[in-house]
């Protein structure tokens, strides 16, 4: 292996299924930030209220697939998916809906929507996991003094609830970035990162130039760029939920 | 006190996490070879025993079912009695975990003893100085040399030296139809001509059948099964060894170009399959014998699988053929692409002139007659030209295999001969095409720019 | 009264949606669990309908044809060893990184962050030959070192994050009654972090326990094998014997999936014992 400077980088940039891919990453982000911790806030404020029945059934069954390989996901929703025989499509069918009954993963206009499906799902439980842990937290006689108060559930959950978890709401948010931008089994195993690299995600870029095409080099010109692109996204999530470094000084 | 606790915890937690970290930022490693300060740790172990470090993608639960993994074990088996004093480590894992431990370990400088080389891989593992060149003892053994398939080793020759025996033989153009189903629309043979195709292809989609079915998930059916075979009706054989010798031909020229303009069409009319890019390579057969598809282009892998796994209607009414001719291709239209794509080779770091003899004779017993016949008998296919085996005993269609192949000539399989960047590239490129998000002449300028780069 | 109705339907919906995604939690195993008694042509034909016979094929080959139990006992070694130890110390350094200010905290908490964001793939070859050279490569405790170290970024910022939430009252009085520091840390703040420590242990946990690439590459022999790479050996070439590869998912599940079930009640006990106590 010889010495090339920042060739390797020069190429990056023109890599268009590089940056391609490094959006689709972004776009999974963003649906399993709002998919993933969205749901999974909304799921624990109801399993701590009073409304809900089976509160502890809920709350073991919910995080079971996150302890599931994401093979294993990928290869179940694979079939859920399938056009022949899938779970999706046979529910169309039944209905008498044939016609909105599609090869799912075969469009790659929505390709990246249809992957984060599964994704969001699986990962559902995992974040209830942390946020509940978060709501332990919080004094209950809180609560108490807002339900004098007359606040609704909603208000109770938007007002108090959440700016009391911020913290760990901001680590959460952090956690799903981080996992996203690196995602890859899932990807991998669902679609290859096709129809041709209309779902290919920076690490399964990676992947497929140093096992596939050989270029070690590239490959790692290539992780670089992932690290810092993550970080920025990282960094400016932070910034955006709160101002983490003004912590009291002792 | 507290807070030079507190910094000794933060350095311990540090350091902890330095030993995921630390290799990140200095990625060029020395990719060639072995570290020569390095004692071949693996080579011989204190009581004098010589160690054989093996590494395959063949598995061991298969042993009964597939043919050729019973061959490969049985010989192994075999070798490993006669050989107290030799002791195999072998490890075996699936072929995509494979292809991700073969390249780590040759990179690090760690290449076992005997692995299984991919013929697209061959320049670049012979570049990174990992395989062996083997081609003194082969010479040295002529008879053993010269019983295998004409070209077998081709593919992994490079500069006139051989760095791998042929193992697993195998034809990946082979049209798998259901003859009933091809009855019903007036076919009592699969169509010669490439307009009957396309008249077959508009009955079945009348019918709401698929003519073929392709699951090209995992993207490389397209290009093994069909365009191997397609683009050499276009291009002709000389082309493609052209293409790899790097003697002028390119992929952006027109009969190449013709080839995927035909691929593209044949699936604009509907020939295929909806889900043709997000189903495997495993679920197609179930479309098969689902009859939801008349027909599948697999390779003779797929024998036993029809032989065992498919419902006794389809099984029955199963037949073989090749690609029907094109119009305006190249002279030969008889052919179907096959051959060797993988191959048993020795690692660079066998030093050790006894471990070496060793080692090519383990790589002899797992390549030669002792497996071929075993697996033969099994209905598997094997690089060995001739192997001896009980006709009647194996499935009928292998025999019908062995009956339509005595006049058709093999042409080479683009995967198992031309470099894997440009057949990563290829590969891709074609689920786009097949969908219509990509022109045939795109595509080729696409290739063409990753062969460039190779070169 | 019309609030009153309107309520209940809300209430019914909500119910009804945690119901439906309850259940879709638990139907993939459900389908793993019915497929494995499948036949592979019996598969071929509807990989949905439920097998025809109650057929243990699949089970025995798992049994007989790899080392199974010695996969799922390597797995539960790495797994438990490596969450202990994750657990502890992640619990020190989150802990001090909540309640310390001192130069260069946020160095160290970027330097935590960047930790997670590397692609695994990019790292195999330069840990293989950092392992390789120090001859730490097939030894029982190989995967311990990345599995720990990959694990505690996570980790440190999950229990950093809970610990600024707890009111450091307590610790300062427990500081006046004379306790040391890790008298303070061990007896009044690992108790009260409970939750968030249970919550860091069933995460790495799963993380360790399904974690494929280093222990592909970092060990070779068969007796170190973990489960994930394990079941990588029922994949033939170019077909896939579902139903047998199902089976074999199903027996490496089944111990994680007793241990998950014994342990949540408790953990779900100790996050609603939390609450209470406020």
């Amino acid at each position: 292996m010889k010495y090339v400077g920042l060739n390797n980088y020069k190429i990056l940039l023109k890599d268009s299924t590089f940056w391609h891919a490094f959006q689709n990453n972004v776009l999974i982000t963003v649906y399993c930030v709002i998919g993933q911790i969205g749901i999974a806030f909304i799921f624990s404020a109801l399993l701590t209220s009073k409304w809900i029945k089976f509160k502890s059934i809920h709350r073991v069954v919910a995080y079971f697939p996150s302890t599931i390989s994401a093979v294993v996901v990928g290869f179940v929703w694979m079939f859920i998916f399938n056009y022949d025989y899938g779970l999706v499509n046979s529910l169309l069918r039944a209905l008498r809906l044939s016609d909105l009954a599609k090869a799912w993963l075969d469009n790659p206009d929505t390709i990246i929507f249809v992957a984060s499906i599964p994704l969001i799902w699986q990962y559902i439980g995992y974040y209830m996991v942390i946020i509940m842990a978060a709501m332990t937290s919080i004094d209950p006689s809180i609560y108490e003094v807002a339900e004098i108060d007359g606040a609704s559930g909603v208000q109770r959950a938007i007002k108090i609830t959440l700016p009391l978890i911020k913290g760990p709401i901001a680590v959460a948010v952090m956690l799903c970035i981080a996992g996203n931008m690196k995602i890859f089994d899932h990807i991998y195993v669902m679609t290859n990162g096709g129809p041709g690299s209309s779902s290919m995600v920076m690490a399964l870029h990676v992947y497929k130039t140093t096992f596939i095409k050989n270029h070690f080099g590239y490959a790692s010109a290539m992780s670089i760029a992932i690290l810092v692109l993550s970080l920025a996204l990282v960094g400016g999530s932070r910034l955006l939920i709160m101002r983490p470094w003004r912590k009291e000084e002792n | 006190m507290k807070k030079r606790l507190v910094t000794l915890l933060v350095a311990a937690v540090m350091a902890l996490s330095l030993i995921g970290c630390g290799g990140s930022d200095g990625e060029t490693k020395p990719i060639n070879g072995s570290s020569e300060d390095e004692t071949d740790t693996g080579d011989t172990e204190s009581n004098g025993e010589i160690e054989i470090d093996m590494l395959v993608h063949v598995s061991r639960s298969i042993v009964g079912e597939s043919g050729f993994a019973t061959g490969f074990y049985t010989a192994l088996d075999d070798w490993i009695e006669k050989h107290p004093d030799v002791k195999v480590n072998i490890e075996e894992m699936d072929q995509t975990a494979y292809q991700t431990k073969i390249n780590s370990l040759g990179a690090s400088g760690d290449i076992p003893d005997v692995f299984m080389l991919k013929g697209s891989w061959t320049t670049t593992f012979v570049d990174n100085g990992w395989a062996m060149d083997i081609t003194e003892e082969l010479d040295a053994d002529s008879e053993w040399k010269d019983s295998y398939i004409a070209g077998g080793f081709d593919p992994a020759i490079k500069d006139d030296r051989i760095y791998g025996v042929p193992q697993e033989s195998m034809t990946t153009g082979v049209i798998f139809y259901n003859s009933e189903m091809w009855k019903e629309i007036g076919y009592d043979e699969f169509p010669s001509t490439w307009d009957e195709l396309l008249d077959a292809v508009g009955k079945f989609k009348e019918k709401g059948i698929a003519t073929f079915v392709m699951g090209n998930k995992p993207n490389w059916p397209a290009e093994s099964c069909w365009l191997s075979t397609l683009g050499d009706r276009f291009t002709g054989t000389d082309w493609t060894y052209s293409i790899l010798e790097g003697n002028g031909a390119k992929f952006t020229d027109d009969s190449f170009v013709k080839a995927l303009t035909t691929f593209q069409e044949l699936a604009e009319a509907g020939a295929f399959n909806e889900d043709i890019n997000s189903i495997d390579d495993t679920e197609q057969n179930s479309v098969y014998f689902n009859k939801k598809a008349a027909a599948i282009i697999q390779g003779t892998w797929f024998i036993p699988t029809v032989d065992t796994t498919a419902p006794d209607d389809v099984k029955s009414a199963t037949k073989l053929a090749i690609l029907p001719a094109v119009d305006g291709g190249s002279d030969d239209q008889n052919t179907v692409s096959g051959g060797a794509a993988w191959f048993l080779s020795m690692g660079t770091n066998v030093k050790d002139a006894k471990k070496r003899e060793l080692v090519m004779d383990l790589i002899k017993n797992l390549t030669d007659e002792r497996q071929a016949d075993i697996t033969a008998s099994m209905g598997g296919v094997t690089a060995w030209a001739e192997p001896e085996y009980d006709a009647e005993s194996v499935a009928p269609l292998y025999n019908e295999y062995l009956e339509l192949m005595k006049d058709k000539i093999s042409v080479p399989i683009y995967d198992a001969c031309m470099e894997a960047s440009v057949i990563e590239t290829m590969n891709t490129g074609l689920q786009s095409l097949l969908i219509g998000e990509k022109t045939p002449e795109d595509l080729a300028e696409e290739i063409q720019m990753e062969q460039d780069m190779v070169q | 009264m019309g609030h009153k109705a309107g309520h209940k339907i809300t209430k019914g919906f909500f119910n009804l949606i945690l119901i439906l995604f309850s259940f879709t939690c638990i139907f993939p195993i459900i389908w793993i669990f019915y497929s494995s008694f499948k036949t592979q042509s019996e598969f071929m034909q509807s990989s949905t309908a439920l097998p025809e016979a109650f057929n243990l094929k699949n089970y025995i080959s798992v049994f007989t044809q790899t080392n199974i139990l010695q996969y799922i006992l390597n797995s539960l070694r790495n797994t438990v060893l490596s969450v202990a130890v994750i657990v502890i110390v992640s619990f020190l350094a989150g802990y001090v990184l909540a309640r310390y200010g001192f130069r260069g905290r946020a160095a160290i908490y970027n330097y935590f962050i960047m930790g997670m964001l590397i692609p695994i793939h990019a790292l195999l070859v330069p840990m293989y030959v950092q392992f390789q050279q120090n001859n730490l490569t097939n030894h029982w405790y190989t995967l311990l070192l990345p599995y720990v170290a990959f694990g505690l970024p996570i980790s440190i910022m999950l229990i950093e994050s809970y610990i600024s939430t707890i009111p450091r009252e307590l610790e300062e009085a427990a500081a006046i009654d004379g306790c040391g520091f890790f008298g303070t840390i061990f007896r009044i703040v690992f108790p009260l972090a409970g939750p968030i420590l249970a919550t860091v242990a069933i995460i790495q946990f799963f993380a360790v326990w399904n974690e494929f690439s280093f222990a592909l590459i970092l060990v070779s022999k068969d007796t170190l094998r973990t489960v994930p790479v394990g079941l990588t050996m029922f994949k033939a070439a170019y077909t896939v014997d579902y139903p047998r590869l199902m089976a074999g998912i199903l027996v490496t599940m089944f111990p994680v999936m007793v241990l998950y079930f014994v342990f949540s009640k408790r953990i779900i006990e100790g996050m609603v014992a939390g609450a209470v106590k406020g």
